[in-house]
């Protein structure tokens, strides 16, 4: 069974440890999706115009 | 120049504050030095100052036209609301707009205040109601486009100036492509990764559970890097 949505957010945040998820190692489609999951993260880097104001 | 952020709630935005009879129009915040003023007033004879005040006795106090209460409100989380609008929007008239326009519609609503969740949340989840509400009517894509006065916000000796401009360049694409996502998606993910919440304060935000907010998030990031493709 593929990993939920959730559950790959946790592992791409780093909220959940791969070793958590031993379906990872034998599932392409589950390891490519968190690949590109933790690729995109950083595509939305935190700015806050205030602060960086001051 | 960067844009003054000590905006206040002009008397047009404050008319029929009072319509529901529980506040005051003077419990507003009329002009900019009000705020300050008011903490300084906080110590009516015997009373606990406001600023010691616990969230629920600070709402209390604003239903008791307190002065100063909402003023105190208003100064805590200014900050945090401009720029949740400034993420739905894009610039600052309309996110410094929109940002009065959650404190009005705090101001008006107080007594809908149930203390289930933190003031912040409930101030979050009236601002992601009134941007949402604004970008679905009004089409900002093309004012998001456009090249941002963002470089007034970053530290100009960091970087040169192709860097910068690169950088700009990229911020908006970004802005661009976050302006496609549906709206919820939207949301969560101005939420979790500007304004750096919690999946479980989003869900308090949103009216959705920690599930679904994270599946909103895996959406929204697969939309996002779908949108930019290899731009980025």
């Amino acid at each position: 069974m593929h990993l939920k949505d959730d559950q790959l957010v946790d592992l791409a945040e780093g909220t959940l440890p791969e070793s958590s998820a031993p379906h990872l190692a034998s599932c392409e489609p589950c390891r490519r999706q968190l690949e590109e999951m933790r690729a995109a993260l950083p595509l939305v880097p935190a700015r806050h115009p205030e602060k960086e104001a001051q | 120049m960067a844009p003054s952020l000590a905006w206040t709630l002009s008397p047009l935005h404050l008319q029929g504050a009072g319509e529901s009879g529980s506040l005051s129009p003077r419990q507003g915040f009329g002009d900019s030095g009000r705020a300050r003023v008011a903490r300084h007033e906080l110590m009516a004879a015997g009373d606990t100052p406001l600023e010691d005040l616990d969230e629920k006795t600070l709402v209390e106090a604003c239903l008791a036209n307190r002065p100063g209460a909402f003023d105190l409100i208003v100064e805590r989380h200014r900050r945090s609301v401009y720029q949740l609008c400034y993420r739905f929007v894009g610039n600052h008239e309309d996110a410094s707009d929109l940002s009065q326009d959650v404190f009005v519609r705090a101001f008006r609503g107080m007594g809908n205040f149930r203390g289930q969740s933190s003031i912040a949340t409930w101030l979050y989840r009236i601002g992601v109601n009134a941007c949402l509400n604004r970008v679905s009517a009004k089409t900002t894509l093309g004012k998001l486009t456009e090249p941002i006065d963002d470089r007034q916000f970053v530290d100009a000796g960091a970087e040169s100036a192709p860097d910068r401009i690169l950088k700009d360049e990229r911020a908006a694409r970004v802005r661009a492509a976050i302006a496609q996502l549906p709206p919820k998606q939207r949301a969560t993910l101005i939420l979790r990764t500007y304004q750096e919440l919690s999946h479980q304060e989003i869900a308090a935000v949103l009216g959705r559970s920690v599930g679904a907010v994270k599946a909103n998030f895996f959406h929204a990031l697969a939309n996002l890097k779908k949108l930019l493709g290899d731009e980025i």
